[in-house]
């Protein structure tokens, strides 16, 4: 059993004792008779506080204060323990009026997208892996900049006139393409579509090319190629990036709207 | 120094034989004593150096004698020493004010300031020493050699860029000159005559040299005549690159794309077992034909050794043993080599070798996979103590490590995410700590250097004058030029050219946090680690999924 192995189990273990002890304490309160709703809400109030403390965390690497990934291992489980939680302060009823729907929406919205988020981040790096090719996020559109500078000069006669059909398919297709990033979605959902169309709007001028010409269309398939391998790495690691642009705001509506659901609860129910 | 002591140091043997007119105008004899060096005085009981601490200079004693310990006994003396300090931390509560004292300006440096560029140095507080109270003592409980007046010490592990061997301590109020290895290394560079080496290798010859023999598992329990004998027959070998004018960096790409090729052959499998090797400093490779090709199966570096076994198993039978691996120089390697004929009579003749099966390729044979093997040793990252490995299936290219990085380095990150991959795994450009760092060789001012107690290769901003000759002898990009600016955030400019002052700057393996590597503690998903390659536990473990 590797480490991680053991780390993972002990962690479900934990979690399940926690969730059965949260369980247990409710319907021991309830029976006593305690307003359960009130513990539940605050416990879940402090987790959720306790777990946004991850990005505080994020900022302390210079700090003894325990690794980032133990950090983030205990962030998820404490968050599938805060679902448990809510589940038992909502009584898994849908809320009613406005304070309670915000707070319940930026409570699922943060949810989900956690629950992306670890999807992601579980998938999408062995995807990059396999590419074979590594390349820095930020990089790609000077990348991608150079390689249409490429094309354009492959596509170009020394005396800077257009070559006929290969200047044409620069035209009607490469320009486009080489832009920028493209086909993010396709590229997200695995789907070779996009490339291979271009691949064959360039194969198919082939007939019209001399030997020279056919041999400058090879190199203009290779860069597409490495163009295609940018825009897989720009849409898989922009959705790496993309995920906590959601998640993060969520959290500080969250405790926002959470502070203003516990004033509320206070100040009206008693 | 001043000129007095200058001209009092040259008249010392072996200062008063170097020929003035073989040193250069800008590097003069007169100018190397008098920038690279000081006279330090030393009281009975001082401790001048210590076993395993990491040195920068070398010491000629001037007046007064010192005591090396040379015993083989239990307890060393540096155990029975108090620890120094490490390199300054900053607090808890400096290392929490980071998040709000790190500057917006990228490499802004306190030291300098505007106009006069770099001409100031960082304000030294005082030294503080270790010293003995009971010398006679010591001199009892543990077994000593005198050195005295007009001898070097320390000499060794500063041009080898290694651990101190021994602890060296003041036996009476003494006087050394105190030189860097630099000016050490200059004034040997410029010896016409080779005295002062033929000095410095005699040394090695006469104190070093069976200790280094002696270290080799062959010879660990020889007699002292036998390992005289044996330092008597051995000899001094350079092996590839070494003395090139080229950038180191520039040798290692040129040897990484020839491959084998491109490495210096020392020793070739199914020769004649003629000679035994020791490696000094450097790394070799140890390879089997395959096919048409030659398969890595392993490296040797500092005090590993090859061929003696078939010398062994090959003594008094009719047909030799030969050798088993074909051996190749990395880039470069400094050897002792020990004649077969001399091995055979120190060691076996009147009395017989004791027969045991010779090291096969199995018995070399690495426990890490092949492929990685051949990767980690032609790249040469088999010297590194703290080598940034990335598991690529883990990380999610969030960045963190860069920003810890940053926030940890007053927002200038000291590395980057990005270097070779291997399967599913990068080899960032970060400062791999080598264990041998030929950064620091031709570095002018010493700015870059080992901190003395972890042994950690860190950079000096208030000595480093930008000339890049770190940068230029890293095969690994770790060391990059920056433009700096002073404490107000100016661009800080060169007069003469007004071009923008350049600094090295490096990982240090956040030598100055509470909290260690940064980078490392930064990752959520246990996609980066800091590793010493040198060991086949660690490579194993890393790269398992290769």
């Amino acid at each position: 059993m590797t480490d991680r192995l053991i780390r993972r189990v002990s962690a479900c273990i934990y979690l399940t004792i926690a969730i059965a002890i949260v369980v247990l304490g409710g319907r021991i309160l309830t029976a006593a008779h305690y307003h359960e709703a009130y513990v539940s809400g605050w416990s879940l109030f402090a987790i959720v506080c306790g777990l946004a403390l991850l990005g505080v965390r994020k900022k302390l690497s210079f700090l003894p204060v325990g690794s980032a990934s133990a950090w983030v291992q205990v962030h998820i489980y404490v968050g599938v323990l805060s679902g448990v939680l809510y589940l038992i302060h909502t009584s898994g009823r849908i809320p009613t009026g406005i304070p309670d729907i915000l707070v319940a929406a930026t409570y699922l919205a943060t949810c989900a997208s956690g629950i992306v988020g670890l999807v992601l981040s579980r998938s999408i790096p062995r995807l990059l892996a396999g590419r074979g090719t590594e390349v820095l996020f930020e990089r790609i559109p000077e990348h991608i900049r150079k390689l249409r500078l490429e094309v354009e000069s492959l596509v170009t006669k020394d005396d800077d006139l257009p070559r006929p059909v290969l200047g044409d398919l620069y035209v009607d297709e490469l320009q486009p393409y080489f832009r920028g990033p493209r086909n993010s979605l396709a590229h997200m959902l695995q789907l070779s579509g996009p490339r291979e169309k271009i691949l064959h709007q360039a194969e198919e001028r082939r007939r019209f090319l001399s030997s020279d010409e056919s041999e400058i269309l090879d190199q203009i398939i290779k860069v597409i190629v490495i163009k295609d391998s940018l825009d897989y790495h720009y849409a898989h690691q922009g959705a790496l990036k993309l995920w906590l642009f959601i998640h993060i705001p969520a959290t500080t509506m969250l405790l926002i709207f959470s502070l203003l659901h516990i004033f509320l609860v206070h100040a009206f129910v008693g | 120094m001043t000129d007095r002591h200058v001209e009092a140091v040259l008249n010392y043997r072996p200062f008063a034989q170097l020929a003035e007119e073989g040193y250069r105008k800008s590097l003069s004899l007169r100018g190397i004593i008098q920038n690279d060096s000081r006279i330090v005085a030393f009281d009975r009981g001082d401790v001048i150096v210590r076993a395993g601490d990491w040195g920068n200079s070398a010491f000629f004693i001037l007046s007064g004698s010192v005591h090396v310990e040379i015993g083989r006994s239990e307890t060393r003396l540096e155990d029975r020493l108090p620890t120094e300090k490490s390199a300054h931390r900053r607090t808890l509560f400096q290392s929490i004010a980071q998040l709000w004292t790190n500057r917006a300006g990228a490499e802004c440096r306190d030291c300098l300031s505007g106009s006069d560029a770099i001409s100031g140095t960082k304000q030294r507080s005082r030294e503080s020493r270790i010293y003995l109270p009971d010398v006679s003592a010591v001199l009892d409980e543990h077994e000593t050699a005198r050195i005295g007046p007009g001898e070097w010490f320390g000499e060794l592990s500063a041009l080898g860029r290694t651990a101190r061997s021994a602890t060296v301590f003041a036996s009476e109020q003494t006087e050394v000159l105190e030189i860097r290895w630099q000016g050490l290394r200059d004034l040997m560079r410029f010896d016409t005559e080779g005295l002062l080496t033929d000095t410095i290798e005699s040394a090695f010859r006469e104190r070093a040299l069976s200790t280094f023999l002696r270290n080799d598992v062959n010879f660990r329990d020889l007699s002292d005549d036998q390992v005289r004998e044996l330092a008597t027959a051995a000899e001094f070998k350079m092996f590839g690159e070494y003395d090139s004018p080229d950038p180191f960096k520039e040798l290692a790409q040129a040897g990484a794309k020839n491959g084998f090729k491109g490495e210096a052959i020392i020793f070739e499998e199914g020769h004649y077992p003629n000679e035994m090797l020791i490696v000094r400093s450097g790394l070799a490779r140890l390879s089997v034909k395959k096919h048409h090709g030659l398969q890595t199966v392993s490296y040797l570096s500092a005090g590993q050794s090859f061929g003696f076994e078939e010398i062994r198993e090959g003594y008094g039978k009719p047909q030799a043993v030969p050798y088993a691996h074909s051996l190749r120089a990395i880039s470069y390697l400094s050897a002792i080599v020990i004649p077969a004929p001399a091995i055979e009579r120190i060691l076996w003749d009147n009395k017989p070798a004791t027969t045991q099966t010779i090291s096969t390729t199995n018995d070399r044979h690495h426990p890490v996979e092949d492929d990685v093997l051949e990767f980690l040793v032609g790249q040469k990252y088999v010297q590194a103590t703290a080598a940034m490995v990335i598991d690529l299936n883990r990380c999610v290219r969030c960045d963190d490590c860069v920003h810890a990085c940053a926030t940890a380095h007053d927002n200038n990150p000291r590395f980057i995410r990005h270097g070779p991959v291997h399967g599913d795994h990068m080899l960032a450009n970060a400062c791999l700590h080598c264990a041998d760092p030929l950064c620091l060789v031709e570095c002018p001012t010493g700015a870059i250097h080992r901190e003395s107690n972890s042994g950690l290769v860190v950079i000096n901003e208030a000595t480093c004058i930008g000339c890049s000759s770190c940068a230029m002898n890293c095969k690994y990009d770790a060391i990059r030029m920056v433009p700096v600016r002073d404490s107000q955030g100016t661009l800080l400019v060169d007069e003469t050219s007004n071009q923008p002052l350049l600094q090295a700057t490096k990982c240090d393996l956040c030598i100055d946090q509470v909290g260690g590597p940064a980078c490392q503690n930064a990752c959520g998903h246990d996609a980066l680690v800091r590793v010493d390659l040198r060991t086949p536990e660690q490579m194993q473990r890393v790269f398992a999924n290769d």
